[in-house]
């Protein structure tokens, strides 16, 4: 069971959405608990998010932290290309449309980002999380 | 709870026997004055002031209102026409009681659809959703357009009030979109208006085509909130529903720059619809009820629909479109341009509720109190409404949600600023109408034309409007409605 922090501007917004659909599924969590790394994500033309996974727990920050473990950078339209299956992550990493620092030859941390990030975008593109019809009560 | 207000509506004739002639009319079961009935049709979302009705009755057919009409006309007795309540504008509260007239329980039958020319024949309490259903299940080929609004809000009531829809940007106002109808003067006289218009008897089902070229007395009856008589059929226009569509979602920064690029797009001719909401309107719908707006967000997400025949008609369209996007771009904007329907899957589905109309927009019913200031507005002062609005928005330290539209290609726009509140918190409903003032009268300065209009707003209006216009509005009114007897209060009459 993970614990993924609600947060309140947009990119992270969508990133708790693209993460809540998966966060009781076995391989995500797998995969997420425990990593303990901070991930910079910039979404262009936004602003830059740290994903900060720690034990259970995903939050997200809406700045760069000064030495994330990763640094990726990519456009909404290459972000909404992946995730539709138009364009190969890999090839785009090639091309130049999503940059990535601090991958080095980490293999664990390859897999770990592919599925975490790529997989669930592609998830959620495909088949979206429709949990989201509960009206918030506390407004009434 | 509310009291009848101090007045002597009861003075010809006493409350006991407007009963027995209502239940004579009526009949028992489709009559009451019991308090507990009466309630829930004497408030609505907004602020405005809550008042009871003394009578309900539920039509089945016009001759029972022609009797009605005839009765209160001579009684000099109120009668508001109601449909869903769904109005955010206090418009079927009954401020002078007196009886209400629900239409939304049984007139409510879609008695024809011409598909050759492309209408439906409705009585006033069709609901959006129904008529959706009903050309989804039988004439798929054809489309009615939508506002924001629920599924179970009146169609007559809107277009009567000329309210949005979701190809405005194509056909206009709803207003414009009516060919006929069927109305009941104060006299009790059946007036048929439109091409339905010949012989004396009850006019043909396909008969409802057009509403020129005789002199047009439609305007006696488009958005005077039920002032002049009661409208017992509504003829609406219907559109081919073309196989493609898809919304593009164009997300923009800069506060105001919103307002060249919906008005560059309009002019292309090639959009169903242009709506624009402040970013803070996108995070309502996904739960977060009183959302700010951080350094590097977007300012406004705009969206733009694209209908076609063919796949062809539509990448021509689309190539249209992004060489506008482009152009503006070069111009120094910053606007990225995004399938709506890959952004919400990702961003969440809720969001939806703005592109899947109708529909309950959850930001417009997450509270208990909704209230606006909406408007027709010149497009060129935009930049300026938003600024102004946006200012006072902030300056009441209240979450900004503006609401915008391009209409007819970009001859107008609609500018509507939202608020929703607790209304049951202490102070709140005029913690909002104090900035609901003060955006009316900001926006009403610019020139911006109210509609759906709460009285409070037509009394400030009325000291802009030129004297001539307020003359003659009062003579018609006073000539169709001489007792006062139709939704009496309205534009302050």
């Amino acid at each position: 069971m993970l614990n993924i922090e609600f947060p309140d501007d947009l990119i992270s917004l969508s990133l708790y959405n693209i993460f809540s659909s998966r966060k009781d599924e076995r391989k995500f969590i797998k995969h997420a608990k425990d990593w303990n790394k901070k991930i910079m994500l910039h979404i262009e033309p936004f602003y830059p998010v740290t994903v900060i996974f720690n034990g259970s727990n995903i939050r997200f920050e809406r700045k760069e932290y000064p030495e994330p473990d990763m640094k990726v950078k990519l456009h909404i339209n290459t972000m909404l290309d992946i995730a539709n299956d138009r364009l190969n992550p890999f090839f785009a990493i090639e091309e130049g449309k999503m940059e990535i620092e601090g991958l080095g030859e980490d293999s664990e941390k390859i897999m770990r980002f592919y599925n975490i990030f790529v997989v669930s975008m592609q998830m959620a593109a495909q088949e979206p999380n429709v949990n989201y019809y509960e009206i918030n009560k506390n407004t009434r | 709870m509310t009291e009848t207000k101090d007045r002597d509506i009861y003075e010809k004739i006493s409350k006991e026997d407007v009963l027995k002639k209502l239940t004579e009319i009526f009949e028992e079961r489709n009559v009451t004055n019991k308090s507990g009935d009466l309630y829930p049709y004497s408030y609505d979302m907004t602020e405005c002031e809550p008042h009871m009705p003394d009578f309900i009755v539920i039509p089945e057919n016009a001759l029972q209102l022609i009797e009605l009409v005839k009765f209160c006309n001579s009684n000099l007795i109120p009668i508001v026409p109601f449909i869903s309540g769904n109005n955010v504008g206090g418009l079927t509260i009954p401020e002078n009681g007196g009886i209400l007239v629900d239409f939304g329980k049984k007139m409510n039958k879609i008695l024809h659809v011409d598909d050759n020319m492309m209408y439906a024949l409705l009585e006033p309490g069709v609901t959006f959703g129904q008529l959706k259903k009903h050309l989804d299940e039988n004439y798929p080929h054809l489309r009615y357009s939508y506002p924001f609004a629920p599924p179970y809000a009146g169609v007559v009531g809107n277009v009567l009030l000329s309210g949005m829809n979701n190809l405005s940007c194509k056909i206009g106002s709803m207003g414009d979109s009516i060919n006929g109808l069927e109305v009941i003067t104060a006299d009790g006289e059946i007036v048929r208006i439109g091409s339905c218009f010949y012989g004396k008897d009850e006019a043909a089902p396909d008969s409802w085509w057009c509403r020129y070229p005789m002199p047009d007395l439609m305007g006696v009856f488009i958005n005077w909130q039920g002032m002049t008589g009661l409208v017992t059929k509504c003829a609406v226009q219907l559109w081919p529903n073309p196989p493609i569509k898809k919304t593009y979602l164009a997300i923009v920064f800069g506060l105001t720059d919103v307002a060249p690029v919906m008005r560059e797009v309009s002019r292309t001719d090639i959009i169903d619809d242009i709506s624009a909401v402040s970013i803070e309107v996108v995070k309502m719908a996904v739960e977060l009820p009183i959302p700010t707006k951080f350094s590097g967000e977007p300012d406004f997400a705009s969206m733009f629909s694209i209908s076609a025949k063919t796949k062809k008609q539509f990448k021509a369209k689309e190539e249209i479109l992004f060489n506008e996007i482009e152009n503006l771009n070069k111009q120094g904007k910053n606007v990225i341009l995004v399938n709506a329907d890959e952004f919400v899957k990702l961003f969440n589905l809720r969001v939806r509720c703005y592109l899947d109309l109708p529909s309950v927009v959850l930001p417009l019913v997450e509270y208990s109190g909704l209230t606006w200031f909406g408007s027709y507005a010149p497009s060129h002062k935009l930049e300026e409404l938003i600024e102004k609005v946006n200012k006072l928005f902030n300056k009441h330290n209240i979450t900004p949600f503006i609401y915008m539209k391009m209409m007819k290609s970009g001859h107008y726009a609609i500018f509507r600023p939202i608020m929703r509140y607790n209304k049951f918190k202490e102070g709140e409903e005029e913690r909002y109408h104090m900035l609901l003032e003060e955006i009316t009268d900001v926006c009403i300065d610019l020139g911006c034309i109210p509609y759906k209009t709460p009285a409070w707003m037509t009394e400030k209006m009325r000291k802009k409007i030129n004297p001539g216009w307020i003359n003659l509005f009062e003579k018609l009114k006073k000539f169709m409605d001489p007792n006062n007897i139709f939704n009496p209060g309205r534009w302050n009459t």
